[in-house]
């Protein structure tokens, strides 16, 4: 598919961003910090990475090299800046048509409403690497690809991040993780 | 509320399929999304259609209107004035072969035996690559890489009258816009004549000529 993509099949190169959309607009939404604009920014990154195909080599590397277009192209849209952060969850089954999963079942909106409220307080990075890894199931190899930084820099990066989320999650634990939210 | 660190990672996973994005939650705008999602699926189309005209096309990916880093705008008339453009050369630092070879990561292309010659001297670009200058700039090869995604390192501003078109058999793609038009890149605004831009693997050239465009395009094919 993606040597398809690579030698100009629009149709190959169409179905290879599709399947990752849902993990792009995930990836705008935690680095704008908030959902308006998000599919603007993956038009963007989507038109650009069309540009660039040519580069990604391997099949498996394309999603790492996908999601890293489309944070960078967020990090640099003017709505990524000067807001403070405010992503949102859906309360479960308010999708037309969603399953409930017997995982998700077990979880109440309350802890996810709490859980992305304590991610609101955090710096954009360190939303960035816990999404990379626990919203799209990464592996380290892949956050450093998607992140363009050494997998021993994603272990320590994401290991802080977790710490400033438990922290959100119970002040009690230590001072506003928050820092310079963005 | 206290979530004990076993569970964290599952809540986290809950959350990622349960978090807004602008797909779930505008549904005001969801035809207006459909609408541009159809565009950019007619754009990446047409794209396509561009790239198989220019066969063999391997890794240069014709834009729209454009190849490599390169994309052709068409500006009418009665648009927007743009800023005083400069000659290509101008304020531009010499280079010996050595540094320009450092600069491009790869050697000159050989000119020897094509109607150019040897080039009467060698200038660094401030966009990246090096500019080659023949009979005081009357002809110029612009040498730089191709291969730098994200971005859009040069945009041309050409009026409708004027015409860009895409040329057959010549490296991995070429596109030639004839006529005076100018040259926007991240760093200034240059008046352009006539040109033919051509991709071979990650090397994009620009050759800028008061030669007539089918010479140009003789030229082109004696480079080495």
């Amino acid at each position: 598919m993606l040597s398809r993509a690579q030698s100009g099949d629009a149709a190959a190169f169409s179905a290879l961003v599709a399947a990752h959309r849902d993990s792009a607009l995930r990836v705008a939404t935690v680095v704008l910090g908030h959902a308006s604009g998000a599919d603007d920014v993956v038009q963007d990154a989507t038109t650009r990475a069309w540009r660039g195909i040519a580069t990604v080599h391997g099949e498996r590397g394309f999603r790492p090299w996908y999601l890293h277009v489309v944070a960078n192209t967020a990090r640099n849209d003017r709505r990524s800046r000067h807001r403070r952060a405010a992503l949102a969850v859906r309360a479960a089954g308010q999708r037309a048509g969603e399953p409930i999963s017997p995982e998700d079942a077990a979880i109440g909106d309350d802890e996810r409403r709490s859980v992305i409220a304590a991610m609101n307080r955090l710096r954009r990075d360190d939303r960035l690497v816990i999404a990379l890894r626990h919203f799209e199931q990464l592996s380290e190899a892949e956050i450093a690809d998607v992140l363009h930084c050494p997998a021993g820099t994603v272990k320590s990066r994401l290991s802080r991040a977790m710490g400033r989320l438990r922290q959100a999650l119970d002040p009690e634990l230590g001072p506003d993780p928050g820092g310079a939210r963005s | 509320m206290t979530i004990v660190d076993d569970d964290l990672a599952r809540v986290l996973a809950s959350v990622g399929r349960h978090l807004d994005t602008a797909g779930d939650t505008e549904q005001t705008d969801h035809a207006r999304r459909h609408h541009r999602l159809v565009l950019v699926a007619a754009a990446v189309i047409v794209a396509a259609l561009v790239t198989m005209a220019i066969a063999p096309v391997r890794r240069a990916v014709a834009d729209w209107l454009g190849i490599g880093s390169t994309t052709v705008v068409h500006v009418p008339a009665d648009g927007a004035p743009i800023s005083t453009p400069v000659p290509i050369t101008s304020g531009l630092s010499q280079v010996d072969a050595a540094e320009a070879r450092q600069r491009l990561g790869r050697a000159l292309p050989d000119t020897s035996s094509s109607s150019l010659g040897p080039p009467q001297t060698l200038l660094a670009m401030p966009e990246g690559g090096v500019l080659m200058v023949w009979r005081d700039g009357a002809s110029t090869l612009w040498v730089h890489d191709a291969d730098r995604p994200p971005m859009i390192l040069v945009k041309k501003l050409i009026s409708a009258d004027q015409q860009a078109r895409f040329v057959d058999g010549l490296g991995d793609g070429a596109l030639a816009v004839v006529g005076d038009h100018v040259l926007v890149t991240p760093h200034r605004t240059v008046a352009a004549h006539t040109v033919l831009l051509w991709t071979v693997g990650d090397t994009e050239y620009r050759l800028e000529s008061d030669l007539p465009l089918d010479a140009m395009i003789a030229t082109a094919h004696e480079i080495r």
